[in-house]
């Protein structure tokens, strides 16, 4: 019986039953109205629809809450079923010696938290030991930590038990195991019950004037509008999963420490700086070497793209004949395509060494430099700014040209002093959202203005490796760091929220500036 | 036609001008105009070079990389090797042989030499054969007449090379000599030097010692040291002899070198499953050490220090051309490359799990996106009032198309790191599942932007005629608008989809990347979602990684060949599906 009470296979008893309940409903409605079907309120198929939905819909959401609270509750209980006393949790006085308060209070916590992670990994273990069939509850329920060496029983059946099995680890984790045999067949059977009840009050408020269609039609609207709320769920979680850790962070380490550090070293780094207690090694996370080498290569990268971009725009909306744009805009847009690591790659492969070769290894060291990854990422935004630079000097109305025209300018002065200060505001816009993505942009970044290098200052040379925002995010939380355990993985939440704000502050500007631009010819 | 009536004509009217003709002043307007056209073009061009220079780049080195030298080889499953104490042969011994020394040195290397013997190809005799003609061609561009004659009647190379040492010793010795005071010893020095080299040989080469000696005497012996230096027999000699000793000293780990033999882990599995292999042979593929490819496309001559693949000599390499000669090295098609996983070593690296892992997140995105994506845009454009809350999602989704990728990353690692902390552990970290949720999020303002743009298409009247016999407005929607507007959606959607095939940060930040040991994935529906997954993006980040240049230079730029090629069937399936359906009101 408990083995039908797992989530998947309560999943698959919902909707089966659903299934058999659309079938059952629209009997049930063909039945009630007494065989002419057009004396029905709604069709027989709409209120077999109804019994379905009522059956597996709060089923299927309470096993998705279910899913994911299961482990927070278990999470819950374990820490507070532990006591401050713990003989395992004990500081031993000889590593309290010199030490100040705070910091016993982290080593405690820290010896809180892996004893946690002990017994539920030896829960865990315990688990798979029963279901592979080594032991029965009962037994299980009985063993002491000495009983024969339990570890070894453990491991020999290809379970991980790290470290030593204690007394109080082992009777935390049998308590630990009841409550989670409790909590892993109520979820299930809540959803079962919720399914049945649904099922049985569905079935029976069928009858001719029962209103099926409108209620299935309420369930539909209700996920119409759950479904719109994505956008604002995403950005609440985006805002959360930024500022949390970014709060922390600024308390840690100072917000005024962070903005206006000149070094950015991280301990995890071989750049790190051993100026910590005991030589142990310190971070120094301050921002400004990242957003300096972050606005230089945008603005490389802005130097390339807006004149270009402005110019091809200028070409094919105002000069170019049918053909040549027929050609030339899908080859902009296969360039718009083409995923920003292609350009990252192309950048370190090519381009890279192309430049040094131009300039000699004495400027450009590396062929990783702000140089080769702004002229790559001002290419790869030709395309945004020449589209987004056509829509709006398509968008000046006709009338203004052949005014110009009729008042004898030549074509490029009517461009020049015409629509080009006409179409100024969005033309602007669409330079603010160009800067806005070659802020955020990472892949070129990544491979080609110096990642891995040891770069730690503000650079100043065009030909130098920098490092940059988005680069450190990646260089960061690449690893195998789990965890917000610490200050450089803060930090690199803190650099995500200024990269956040900044993008986002950008493009509210661009989206108003193009707004006004067009209500001025709407 | 005389002269005068030129003198007495009256001058024409100075501002006779046509409206079809253009003043001088207009022209100047109009070339200043032009000047604009003409920046538009060199901007257009530069950015169609930069395309093809872009696109060259990339399958000028990605598309011979699909090649692969490969050495067709017999494995021979030696049951010695298999059990060192003689008798029967058993899985588990299989298993406790170590695969280094007993399948890469044993197996591959005892096979490799068995194969080349079949061939025909006298393993020992081509290396030094290499050798002794490096021997020979040093010796004739140091002067030294009669060198191959002497090697040849030599019984050994490396007596031979013990004789040319001694003879060049005595030569630096003689040199020593020479930069010093004592005129006779150096002539002493020189005439030792001059028998030395009649007895290994050179008999010129003596006579011109000789005369050298003479010349210390004579002239002084400043100039019988220019003289000497200028012969240049010294070096010679020692270079000679540095190769002849070479001639003798072959070993199984310069032959096995040739080959990459890593793939021993699935050699020993396949005996381990079929123990009738023992004592039995069966010929297969196995790739050439990559950094060989470059002497074998000819990019490298094999000729001098600079020219020569690293970590190898001249005798492995005649052991590669007399391979290539007898058939047993083959340029082929590298199929294995769209099967294999990951590796460092560029000779088996392979994008089998990264593709896999990428269908399954499009499978993700495709899934959620249309679901939620097409539901959401079908509130928004017909069913939502016009109030605060509307224009606040609304101003969101217009945001989130612009929040940079890394950001939904920060936001994937941020869930990762949450459920983590919930007791899901690292379960969860680098899977399709969470990969394709964070492409999802990220490519939803996309598909919303797009779907609502296809109903809006879809012109009124047709609501209207639905809503006038008596459809309701859910019935309205489902049942005329969305098939008319399917097309549009769809084509959205591809579009999202080809965006998300190419993102990399937010999968780099969510563990694709880490997960460098995943294998291939198994079904969607028995959990292969939930597997530790690759995708294409995320190996060709690893693959540019790569510390081997060649690596670097070429397979990444196969691996983004098959990327762009997928990306170009969707863009081109999209275009199609848009031709095909497309509807005007």
């Amino acid at each position: 019986m408990t083995a039908l009470l797992t989530l998947p296979s309560v999943l698959v008893i919902v909707l089966v039953l659903a299934a058999v309940g659309f079938f059952l409903g629209r009997r049930r409605a063909l039945a009630a109205s007494g065989g002419t079907p057009s004396t029905l309120h709604s069709l027989p198929r709409q209120h077999g629809w109804h019994v379905a939905l009522a059956t597996a819909v709060p089923a299927l959401i309470l096993i998705v809450f279910w899913s994911f609270l299961a482990g927070l509750v278990s999470n819950i209980y374990i820490d507070a079923i532990i006591p401050d006393d713990q003989p395992e949790l004990r500081l031993p006085l000889e590593q309290r010696a010199g030490l100040t308060e705070r910091e016993i209070e982290i080593r405690v916590q820290g010896r809180r938290d892996l004893f946690i992670s002990n017994v539920q990994a030896l829960a865990g273990a315990i688990d798979r030991y029963v279901a592979n069939g080594n032991a029965t509850e009962e037994e299980v329920q009985r063993w002491r930590a000495d009983l024969a060496p339990l570890q070894q029983r453990l491991q020999r059946d290809g379970q991980i038990v790290s470290t030593a099995v204690t007394q109080g680890s082992l009777n935390r984790a049998l308590e630990l195991r009841r409550f989670n045999a409790i909590v892993a067949v109520t979820g299930p059977l809540a959803a079962l019950a919720m399914a049945v009840i649904g099922f049985a009050v569905s079935l029976l408020v069928i009858s001719r004037d029962f209103r099926a269609r409108i209620s299935v039609e309420r369930w539909t609207r209700g996920f119409l509008v759950f479904a719109s709320t994505m956008a604002i769920l995403t950005t609440i979680a985006i805002l959360s999963a930024i500022t949390l850790p970014s709060l922390t962070f600024f308390r840690e380490y100072g917000l005024f420490d962070f903005l206006t550090g000149l070094t950015w070293a991280p301990a995890g780094d071989v750049t790190g700086v051993p100026a910590g207690r005991n030589g142990e090694y310190q971070s120094e996370l301050g921002f400004l070497p990242l957003i300096w080498g972050t606005l230089y290569i945008a603005f490389v990268a802005l130097l390339v793209a807006v004149p270009l971009g402005l110019l091809a725009a200028i070409y094919l909306s105002e000069f170019a004949t049918k053909g040549v744009r027929a050609w030339v805009k899908p080859a902009l847009e296969i360039l718009a395509g083409v995923p920003t690591i292609v350009y990252g790659i192309f950048a370190l492969v090519t381009i890279g060494p192309f430049l040094q070769a131009i300039v000699g290894t004495t400027i450009m060291p590396n062929t990783v430099s702000v140089m080769t990854a702004g002229v790559v990422m001002g290419m790869m935004l030709v395309p945004f700014v020449s589209s987004l630079s056509d829509d709006v000097i398509n968008a000046v109305p006709q009338a203004m040209r052949d005014g110009s025209l009729g008042l004898g300018a030549t074509p490029a002065e009517t461009v020049t002093q015409v629509v080009l200060p006409a179409a100024l505001p969005g033309i602007v816009g669409a330079i603010v959202l160009a800067a806005s993505r070659a802020i955020g942009e990472t892949m070129i970044v990544v491979l080609a203005a110096g990642a891995l290098s040891n770069v730690t200052g503000i650079e100043p040379n065009p030909f130098g490796a920098v490092v940059t925002v988005t680069t450190r995010i990646v260089a960061v939380l690449t690893g195998e760091g789990s965890g917000f355990d610490s200050i450089d993985v803060l930090a690199v939440f803190a650099l995500a929220f200024t990269l956040f704000f900044i993008t986002l502050g950008l493009n509210l500007l661009a989206q108003r500036m193009v707004a006004k631009y067009r209500e001025q010819y709407e | 036609m005389t002269d005068a009536s030129i003198s007495g004509a009256p001058k024409p009217p100075a501002a006779q001008v046509s409206l079809f003709q253009r003043s001088q002043q207009v022209q100047r307007r109009h070339q200043k105009g032009a000047a604009l056209r003409y920046l538009g073009m060199a901007a257009i061009t530069l950015v169609l070079v930069f395309l093809g220079v872009l696109l060259w780049s990339i399958f000028s080195r990605g598309l011979p990389a699909l090649w692969q030298y490969q050495a067709e080889i017999e494995i021979y499953y030696d049951p010695a090797i298999l059990n060192s104490d003689g008798g029967e042969v058993t899985a588990e011994e299989i298993e406790g042989v170590s695969l280094r020394s007993g399948f890469e040195q044993g197996i591959f290397a005892v096979s490799l030499e068995r194969t080349l013997e079949n061939a025909g190809i006298d393993i020992e005799g081509t290396v030094a054969g290499a050798w002794i003609g490096q021997a020979t061609g040093i010796l004739d561009s140091a002067g030294l007449e009669n060198g191959s004659a002497i090697i040849q009647s030599a019984d050994s190379p490396t007596d031979l090379a013990q004789e040319f040492g001694q003879a060049g010793n005595a030569l630096r010795a003689a040199n020593t000599a020479l930069d010093g005071e004592d005129p006779a010893a150096a002539v002493e020095a020189l005439t030792a030097a001059s028998e030395a080299l009649a007895a290994a040989g050179f008999e010129a080469a003596a006579a011109e010692v000789a005369s050298i000696a003479a010349t210390a005497e004579g002239e002084g012996l400043e100039a019988a040291d220019t003289a000497l230096s200028a012969t240049g027999y010294q070096q010679g000699l020692f270079d000679a002899a540095t190769a002849l000793r070479q001639a003798d000293g072959y070993e199984q780990g310069d032959l096995l070198a040739i080959i990459y033999a890593a793939n021993r882990r699935d050699v020993r599995d396949r005996v381990v499953n079929n123990l009738d292999l023992v004592g039995d042979t069966s010929r297969e593929g196995v790739p050439i050490s990559i950094a060989l490819t470059r002497y074998l496309s000819g990019e490298l001559s094999g000729v001098g220090q600079a020219q020569m693949p690293p970590g190898f000599d001249i005798g492995q390499l005649a052991l590669v051309d007399a391979m290539r000669d007898a058939g047993i090295i083959d340029r082929n098609f590298r199929w294995s490359f769209f099967t294999n996983t990951y590796s460092q070593n560029g000779a088996v690296a392979g994008i089998g799990p990264a593709l896999m892992g990428s269908a399954y997140m499009m499978l993700v995105v495709l899934v959620f996106s249309l679901l939620f994506g097409v539901a959401a845009s079908i509130y928004l454009e017909e069913f939502a009032p016009k109030n605060k809350l509307t224009d606040f999602i609304e101003i969101n989704i217009a945001n989130l198309a612009a929040v940079p990728s890394i950001v939904f990353g920060i936001l994937g690692a941020a869930i990762l790191f949450t459920l983590g902390g919930l007791g899901f552990g690292n379960s969860i970290r680098g899977t399709a599942l969470l990969g394709g949720i964070v492409l999802s999020l990220m490519t939803l303002p996309t598909i919303v932007i797009a779907t609502r743009a296809a109903l809006k298409a879809v012109p009124p009247s047709i609501r209207d005629a639905a809503l006038g016999v008596g459809a309701s407005k859910v019935q309205t929607v489902f049942h005329h608008v969305l098939p008319l507007a399917a097309p549009g959606i769809l084509t959205g959607t591809i579009i999202g989809i080809a965006q998300a095939l190419g993102e990399t940060a937010p999968l780099l930040l969510i563990g694709l990347s880490v997960s460098t040991g995943a294998g291939l994935l198994s079904s969607p529906f028995t959990g292969g979602l939930l597997e530790q997954a690759q995708s294409m993006p995320t190996v060709v980040f690893l693959l540019a990684q790569n510390e081997d240049a060649t690596v670097r230079e070429g397979l990444a730029q196969s691996a983004i060949i098959v990327m762009l090629l997928l990306l170009f069937a969707l863009n081109f399936l999209a275009i199609m599906l848009r031709r095909r359906f497309e509807r005007r009101w």
